[in-house]
């Protein structure tokens, strides 16, 4: 077959003799067959790509922080000094949080879950200690890291006193 | 006879004229094979044997769980007390997911050791190590299906691990769990990548790696061609070797079906996000060896072992046959292979067999299940119940309330285990629970039998004998 740019044989069935392929590459033209090939890749990359991003965007969760307070009770409910397991309850989940009234209207609330690999951290009154049944991680009253391999201390919620009702939020710090 | 070798055509030929597959198809069935083949070659057939246990059963299954946090542990016990035989399909899938992380482990030691990961056969290898991590995802996946105490938590602890990947850390453990915790929405994405993604995605890999085996041929048997024809010992494969093969499969089957007649899957307590019972989270059986590995790290090496050893194990799989270029497939001329692999293989079990004590799984009549000894000794009696129950809080290094009860010492200058009058020792009110918090801490407690054997050796005057 004869080239179809310079007319010399190509010595097989393509209309292109290398000389001439080779030239049109040194002039960097992209070929019909070049864009087609990288073409076909780019179409099909953004396809993938557009799939990908909008499965991702499905199934990443919303921030979950500050969300709207919830009601757990009354203040009257919680004695001054002693910690009470309650949920939040936040996108679809139950979150067991420790509240504790300090007296003066001020309330801590800490995040039940060890901060190492999350299992449930357990308070204990007598020795004013949560301790995690796992690795044996131990933090103070106030959710401070004192012990074990955990990276921090407890998280600790949003919480709040409204017209006499204690109000607990999302997971802040 | 004459009148049957007439030619005609036959539904094969039919089917041959189509698909063209006949020289290949005979070529397989008739090629020659060692008579006697070692058992561990079979361990492929075996995987994919309970592969199909698995999808067969898995099927069956889905037809009447209802994955949703509300009615999931209803659905599993509905399977097991009103679906006739479902007790026994489920039993079936609990002990084939087992199974499959077995014997694909299996499989890869012997191809290991037989050098079968070397050239060609590298793709085999690579999609093998693939199919190993989706074998792992399978039962990481189908683990929280039941939704029961156990499930939960192992998934809160099993999806927080990623939290110590550098930089994504937070992000990947949002993903998997579609939330800041464990929810109703992380059980559907599990069911479904339990069901759709993990399936196809097995399929695929299993397509590859068996296109493989078929086009590079089983290492035996390329030993065995390598013979000169007409050596004794070699069969064709059908049927000699299909025969071997459909017996191992029988006894594959059996041994499923005693398993799963004799031991049945757990179903604990509801999942209760607030652990209201003060359940202690149990890692996968699998798991054991990372989870009692962070017990001997400092706390600031934990990413290490929690992303890093996964990491670099996936990075040694996979990369083995391009590290290890010794052409030599003999286990005696690979010195240094072998010698590294031995270790990690030790390692992998000697901890898996630690954590297993750990969580009072009876392995060899350990303490958990031993009857009460009357006049016990420190080193042998008392020290591993001490060793197993209290020393990941009461240790060397932990020394919580500033007790070590792995040291004789610690114990005597606490007079924790005095005086003789056992029922004023603090360490008989602490196991016992008369004293609070009852130890071990959050359960589970000790056997009655452990604490009577604490006891006579308390009333003994706790010797250090």
């Amino acid at each position: 077959m004869r080239c179809r740019i310079c007319g010399h044989e190509t010595g097989n069935d393509t209309d292109l003799c290398q000389d001439c392929v080779e030239r049109a590459s040194d002039r960097k033209e992209v070929s019909r067959r070049r864009f087609l090939g990288w073409g076909a890749v780019a179409v099909g990359g953004l396809v993938g790509v557009g799939y990908l991003g909008a499965a991702l965007r499905l199934l990443y969760p919303s921030s979950s922080g500050s969300a709207k307070l919830q009601d757990i009770g009354a203040v009257s409910n919680f004695p001054v000094g002693q910690y009470i397991l309650t949920s939040y309850t936040g996108d679809g989940y139950d979150d067991g949080v420790y509240v504790m009234n300090q007296g003066g209207g001020t309330f801590i609330a800490l995040d039940f879950h060890c901060t190492h690999l999350q299992c449930p951290v357990q308070w204990f009154q007598s020795l004013e200690k949560f301790m995690c049944p796992c690795h044996g991680s131990q933090y103070n009253k106030l959710g401070q890291h004192i012990a074990g391999p955990a990276p921090r201390g407890l998280f600790h919620h949003e919480i709040a006193v409204q017209n006499g009702r204690v109000m607990l939020g999302g997971q802040i710090s | 006879m004459s009148a049957e070798k007439r030619p005609r055509q036959t539904v094969m030929d039919w089917l041959d004229e189509r698909v063209g597959i006949k020289p290949q198809l005979n070529e397989l069935l008739y090629h020659r094979v060692p008579r006697s083949v070692n058992p561990l070659d079979f361990l492929g057939l075996a995987t994919l044997f309970v592969f199909i246990n698995q999808a067969v059963t898995g099927t069956l299954l889905a037809m009447f769980y209802q994955a949703s946090s509300q009615t999931a542990y209803q659905s599993i016990q509905y399977i097991m007390t009103k679906v006739p035989l479902g007790w026994v399909i489920r039993d079936l899938h609990y002990w084939g997911a087992n199974a499959m992380v077995v014997l694909v482990a299996g499989h890869m030691l012997r191809g290991f050791y037989v050098g079968a990961y070397k050239k060609p056969r590298e793709i085999t290898w690579i999609t093998g190590v693939v199919l190993l991590f989706i074998t792992i995802l399978f039962a990481f996946t189908g683990y929280l299906l039941p939704w029961d105490q156990q499930s939960y938590w192992a998934t809160m602890v099993g999806t927080w691990m990623p939290f110590y990947t550098p930089f994504l850390g937070i992000y990947i453990a949002y993903l998997a769990r579609g939330g800041a915790y464990i929810s109703g929405l992380t059980l559907t994405r599990f069911y479904a990548v339990h069901m759709l993604v993990l399936p196809a995605l097995l399929l695929i890999f299993f397509g590859i790696h068996f296109a493989m085996v078929l086009k590079n041929q089983m290492l035996v048997v390329e030993e065995a061609e390598r013979k000169p024809k007409g050596t004794k010992g070699l069969v064709t494969f059908y049927p000699y070797t299909v025969f071997q093969m459909t017996m191992l499969v029988v006894v594959v089957a059996a041994i499923l079906l005693f398993l799963a007649l004799s031991f049945h899957a757990p179903l604990l307590a509801p999942a209760d996000p607030l652990n209201k019972a003060h359940y202690a989270p149990v890692p996968l059986w699998f798991f054991y060896s990372i989870y009692q590995l962070l017990k001997y790290i400092p706390p600031a090496l934990d990413p290490l072992g929690i992303i890093g050893l996964p990491a670099a194990a996936v990075i040694v799989l996979v990369g083995l046959p391009f590290f290890d270029k010794n052409p030599r497939r003999e286990p005696r001329r690979r010195p240094f292979a072998m010698g590294v692999a031995g270790v990690i293989v030790v390692a992998v079990l000697g901890l898996t067999y630690l954590g297993a004590e750990q969580q009072g799984v009876s392995t060899t009549g350990g303490t958990s299940t031993s009857a009460v000894i009357a006049k016990p000794t420190f080193s042998a009696d008392i020290e591993p119940i001490f060793q197993q129950h209290c020393a990941v809080c009461h240790g060397p290094t932990t020394k919580s309330g500033g007790l070590d009860l792995t040291s004789y010492a610690s114990i005597a200058s606490m007079k924790v285990a005095t005086p003789t009058d056992y029922k004023k020792a603090l360490l008989w009110q602490k196991v016992e629970g008369v004293a609070q918090p009852r130890m071990p801490l959050g359960g589970p407690y000790l056997p009655k039998s452990t604490i009577q054997t604490i006891a006579n050796w308390i009333a003994e005057g706790a010797p250090n004998n």
